[in-house]
C-alpha cells in the first residue's frame, strides 16, 4: 500500500506540474499543431485561445492580428517556423513595427468554423476587431452536400449560437460529419470532457503524446510534410485532375446569396465583426498547375463575383489568387516556405500601410 | 466498450469496489456489470444474448434427463443458427449470387455482427456438450450461468472458458477474500496487455495496413515485411486482450485460462497451436476433431479430420474464403508436418541412434532454432491469407514472397528490418521475462526502493494514458 501512496503523491505532483509548468509553446507555437488539435479541435482551440488571452494580457503587444482560415493560413505543408504567422512577425519587426500574430487557422476549417472561432474568442474575452480571414475559391463552390460548412466545430456552434446552428440544420444534416466532431452529447463525451478534463494530464495528453512521439521518432506524419515545390513531386498533375482537387477551379456559376451556406456564414462573420478592422484575402492558386481551370470563362466570372460581393460589403479584401509565382507552390493551393514568406509580406504591407486587421491595443 | 477506454476503467473500478464490499451480492453485481458492459454495444444485442443464454440454460437442465441428446442438438443448433444468421448469411448470399446469379443483393443480407457472438456461441456449445457428457453438472442458478457465459473480462474475445474451469469458481466466489498479491498480479497482467495494445499493436497496425493497401506494388521482400508486421500486430493485439482478461480475472479472484505462450517460438504446427489461442485450439480439438474421429481411424482420416477441423476454425474467424484458406493452410501444414515426422524424421533419428551418433546431433539446438525460424515463416504465409482482402491478393502476395526473382532490398525494406528485429527481440524478451517472472518480481522488490518503484509505475501509467488513441482502435478479434 505504500507504493500506492507514493503513486498518488507523484500523480498529484504531475497534475500540478502540468497545470502550471507546461511550456506555452507546447500548446501554441506560431499556430496550433494540427497533429495535436485534430483529436479534439474544440478543446484545443479553447486552450490556445486561453494562451492567447494570457499572452495579450502579459506581453501587451502594440499591434496584433488574429489569423483565421484553413490549411493555407495554417501554412501546410511547412512547419510552424515556416508559417505565415512566423514570417509576418519577422517581417514586421524588420519594418520597425512589430506585429504579433495569433494564428488559429486549421486544415479543413470552413467559413462556419471561422465564425465559431470568432464566437469562442468573444467567449474568452479576446477582442474581435483585429482579424485576418483567409478564404479559398473552393469555399464558394456548391456543396453537394459535402464538405459541411462547419467541419470541426458543430457542437461549439450549437452551444454558442443555437440559432445559426439551427438555420444550418438542413445542410449539416445532409453533409457527413467528421468523427472527430461527433458525439459530444454522449455520456462518454461528457464524462471525458467534464470529469477527466479536469485533470491536466488528460487535458494535455495529446500535446504530451506529440512530444513523446517526436522525441522517439515515432510520429507517423509529423508537423512538417513535404515542402518541395510541386514540380518536383511525381504524379501531382494526375492527382489534381481528380474531382476533389478540381473543386478549386469549378467553373459553375457561384450562388452569392445566403442560400449558399458559405456566403451565409460570411455574412454572419461580417455581422459579428461590424465596426472592426477585418481583412479578408482570397488565397493564391497555382496558375500553371491548374492552367486548364483558371482559363475557363466560368472560373474568371466567379472570381469577379467574389470581388463584387466584397466590394458591395465595403470591407477590406485582397484578391491574391494570381499574385504568387508558380514556383512558390507546394501543390495546387499550398505554398512552399518561400511562398508563405512572400504571402506574409503581401499581407503585412497591406496591414501596416493601408490598415485593416492591425490595430494598437487601447 | 474497449478495455483501454476510460469508461471501461470506470466500470471495472466500480464493479470491483462493489464486488469486494458486498460478498453476498457478488453474483448479481457481476451479472449486472456484465449486462451493462454488453449493452454498451447495443441494447438489442444484449436482448438477443439474454434470450440465447436463457434458452441454453433451460436446455442444459434437460440435457441430463431423458431424451437429453435431443435437447443437446436443439441447443447446439440454436446457438449455431444464431451465429450463422448474423455471421454467415451475407457470406452465403454472396456465394449463392456468384454461383447461381439469383439476383440477390448480398449487402441486404449482411447483418451487423453482435460483438463476442463467436466466443459466447462456442462457450455455450461446449457447456451443453460437457453437461450432456456428464463432465459437469448443469449450472444450478440462472445468474451463475449468466455470469459464466457473460463475464465481461473475457466475453468479447476469450479466452473461451469451460464450465469445469469457471462454474465452480463462480459458485464459490461468495467465499473469496481479497489477496493483495493476486490483485498486484492482476494489475501487472492488465498493464502488460494495455502496453502491448497501445504501444505496439496500435503502432504497427497502420504500417501493416499501408503495406496491404498497396499490395499491387509490393515486391517479394516487401510482401514478407507486410506479413511479418501483421504477424506481430495480431499477436500483440490478441495476446494483449487475453492478458488484460486474465488480469481482470485475478482482480476478481478468478483464474481464467491462459490463451498465449509466446507462439512464435513454436518449432512446429502442433506446438504453435499449443501456444496460440490455446482455448480455441482445445475447443476445436475436443468438439470437432475428436468427434470427427480424431486419430483413431487411420492415417488418412486423421489428416483429413485435422484439415476439416482447421478449415472450420478458419471459417469461425470470419465469413470469407480467405479465412477458410488460412484454416486449410494450417490444416495441411499440420498434416504435412505429421507425415514428415513419421516418415522422415523418426526413421532418420532411429538410424542415427542405432549407429550411435551423439545425442546432440539428434537433438541439436541449432535445429530447434532453425525449426522455430521456419515455423514463423510458415505462420507468416498463413497470416497473408488471414489479412488479405481477397484470395487473389493473398495468392499474388504469397507467390511474390516465394519467388526469389522479386526479392529486392528497397529503402522501405531497409527501414523496416530494424523495426522487425526489435519486435522479434521483444517477443524473445517476453518469453524470457515471463518464464522467470516470479524471480524478476522478487529481485525488483528487493533491490528497488518503494519510492522508485512507485515512480516507475506512475511513469508507465502516464505513458499509457497519453499514448492511447482518442478514436480507440478496436481489438482485431472483436470482429470475430
Amino acid at each position: 500500500m505504500r507504493t500506492v501512496g507514493y503513486m498518488l503523491f507523484y500523480f498529484v505532483i504531475l497534475q500540478v506540474a502540468l497545470q502550471y509548468g507546461l511550456p506555452g509553446e507546447w500548446v501554441y507555437h506560431y499556430r496550433l499543431d494540427y497533429e495535436v488539435a485534430k483529436h479534439d479541435m474544440a478543446a484545443y482551440l479553447h486552450r490556445a485561445i486561453d494562451a492567447i488571452a494570457e499572452d495579450l494580457h502579459q506581453t501587451k503587444p502594440e499591434e496584433y492580428v488574429i489569423l483565421l482560415g484553413d490549411s493555407v493560413a495554417y501554412s501546410g505543408p511547412g512547419g510552424p517556423d515556416q508559417s505565415i504567422g512566423y514570417y509576418l512577425e519577422q517581417w514586421s519587426r524588420q519594418q520597425g513595427r512589430p506585429l504579433r500574430v495569433y494564428n488559429l487557422a486549421q486544415p479543413a476549417m470552413q467559413a462556419g468554423d471561422i465564425y465559431t472561432v470568432l464566437l469562442m474568442l468573444e467567449e474568452h474575452g479576446v477582442p474581435l476587431d483585429r482579424v485576418v480571414v483567409s478564404l479559398i475559391y473552393a469555399g464558394f463552390v456548391a456543396r453537394e452536400p459535402d464538405p459541411p460548412v462547419v467541419f470541426w466545430l458543430q457542437d461549439e456552434l450549437q452551444r454558442l449560437d443555437p440559432q445559426s446552428w439551427k438555420a444550418l440544420q438542413g445542410h449539416l444534416g445532409a453533409a457527413s460529419t467528421p468523427a472527430a466532431a461527433q458525439g459530444a452529447a454522449s455520456w462518454q463525451a461528457r464524462f471525458r470532457e467534464q470529469v477527466l478534463g479536469s485533470l491536466p494530464l488528460w487535458r494535455y495528453r495529446h500535446v504530451l503524446r506529440a512530444r513523446v512521439e517526436r522525441l522517439l521518432g515515432l510520429a507517423a506524419g509529423g508537423e512538417v510534410q513535404d515542402t518541395r515545390p510541386w514540380y518536383e513531386k511525381e504524379g501531382i498533375r494526375e492527382l489534381v485532375r481528380q474531382p476533389l482537387y478540381q473543386r478549386v477551379v469549378d467553373p459553375r456559376p457561384f450562388d452569392m446569396t445566403p442560400a449558399n451556406p458559405h456566403v451565409a456564414m460570411l455574412e454572419r462573420i461580417l455581422a459579428r465583426t461590424r465596426g472592426a478592422e477585418v481583412l479578408f484575402f482570397l488565397s493564391p492558386l497555382n496558375q500553371e498547375l491548374m492552367a486548364e481551370g483558371v482559363e475557363h470563362p466560368g472560373y474568371r466570372a466567379n472570381l469577379r463575383r467574389i470581388d463584387a460581393w466584397f466590394a458591395a460589403k465595403s470591407v477590406a479584401y485582397l484578391n491574391l489568387e494570381s499574385t504568387l509565382p508558380d514556383d512558390r507552390f507546394a501543390d495546387h493551393v499550398h505554398l512552399t516556405p518561400a511562398g508563405y514568406q512572400e504571402l506574409a509580406v503581401q499581407l503585412g504591407e497591406h496591414l501596416l500601410t493601408r490598415g485593416g486587421g492591425a490595430r494598437a491595443l487601447p | 466498450m474497449l478495455f483501454h477506454s476510460p469508461e471501461f476503467l470506470l466500470l471495472l473500478l466500480l464493479t470491483l469496489v462493489l464486488f469486494w464490499a458486498m460478498p453476498r451480492l457478488r453474483t448479481p453485481i457481476l451479472a449486472a456489470a456484465n449486462a451493462l458492459f454488453y449493452a454498451a454495444s447495443g441494447w438489442e444485442y444484449l436482448l438477443l444474448f439474454l434470450v440465447v443464454a436463457a434458452a441454453t440454460y433451460w436446455l442444459s437442465q434437460r440435457v441430463v434427463g431423458p431424451r437429453g441428446r435431443v435437447y443437446l442438438w436443439i441447443g447446439v443448433i440454436l446457438n449455431l443458427a444464431n451465429l450463422g444468421l448474423f455471421k454467415y448469411t451475407g457470406f452465403m448470399a454472396r456465394n449463392l449470387e456468384r454461383l447461381l446469379g439469383l439476383g440477390i443483393d448480398p449487402a441486404a443480407w449482411q447483418w451487423v455482427l453482435p460483438v463476442g457472438i463467436s466466443f459466447y456461441t462456442f462457450q455455450m456449445i461446449a457447456y451443453l456438450v460437457d453437461v450432456f457428457r456428464g463432465q459437469i453438472p448443469p449450472a444450478r442458478r440462472p445468474l451463475d450461468f449468466w455470469v459464466f457465459i457473460s463475464f465481461f473480462g473475457q466475453l468479447i474475445a476469450g479466452p473461451i472458458m469451460r464450465g469445469a474451469q469457471f462454474l465452480p469458481q463462480i459458485r464459490e466466489m461468495g467465499r473469496l477474500h481479497p489477496e493483495w498479491q493476486r490483485v498486484k498480479y492482476g494489475l501487472f497482467l492488465f498493464t502488460l496487455g494495455m502496453g502491448k495494445k497501445i504501444l505496439l499493436a496500435d503502432r504497427i497496425g497502420p504500417r501493416a495496413d499501408a503495406f496491404f493497401a498497396s499490395w499491387q506494388n509490393l515486391n517479394g521482400v516487401e510482401a514478407w515485411v507486410a506479413g511479418w508486421l501483421f504477424a506481430f500486430q495480431i499477436y500483440f493485439d490478441f495476446s494483449a486482450y487475453s492478458e488484460m482478461a486474465l488480469g481482470i480475472g485475478h482482480l476478481f479472484g478468478f483464474d481464467l485460462a491462459v490463451n498465449f505462450r509466446t507462439p512464435y517460438l513454436a518449432g512446429n504446427p502442433a506446438e504453435f497451436w499449443r501456444r496460440w489461442h490455446i482455448t480455441l485450439s482445445q475447443w476445436i480439438r475436443d468438439y470437432i476433431y475428436i468427434p470427427l474421429g480424431g486419430s483413431r481411424r487411420g492415417e488418412v482420416r486423421t489428416h483429413g479430420n485435422m484439415i476439416i477441423a482447421m478449415a472450420l476454425s478458419g471459417l469461425w474467424h470470419g465469413a470469407a474464403w480467405t479465412f477458410v484458406a488460412w484454416g486449410l493452410f494450417h490444416g495441411v501444414l499440420a498434416a504435412g508436418h505429421k507425415l514428415w515426422i513419421r516418415h522422415a524424421v523418426t526413421p532418420l533419428s532411429r538410424r542415427l541412434q542405432e549407429r550411435q551418433w551423439p545425442a546432440w546431433v539428434v537433438k541439436n539446438p541449432i535445429l530447434r532454432w532453425l525449426s522455430v525460424f521456419l515455423m514463423f515463416q510458415a505462420t507468416t504465409v498463413g497470416w497473408i491469407f488471414f489479412r488479405a482482402g481477397s484470395l487473389t491478393v493473398a495468392v499474388t502476395l504469397v507467390r511474390r514472397m516465394l519467388d526469389p526473382g522479386t526479392w529486392l532490398l528497397t529503402p522501405v525494406v531497409m527501414r523496416y528490418l530494424p523495426v522487425l528485429g526489435i519486435l522479434a527481440a521483444l517477443h524473445l524478451a517476453e518469453f524470457w521475462l515471463r518464464h522467470r517472472e516470479a524471480d524478476w518480481y522478487r529481485a525488483w522488490r528487493r533491490w528497488v526502493p518503494t519510492p522508485l518503484r512507485a515512480a516507475v509505475y506512475t511513469a508507465i501509467a502516464t505513458l499509457l494514458l497519453i499514448m492511447t488513441e482518442t478514436e480507440q482502435v478496436s481489438f482485431i478479434y472483436f470482429r470475430f
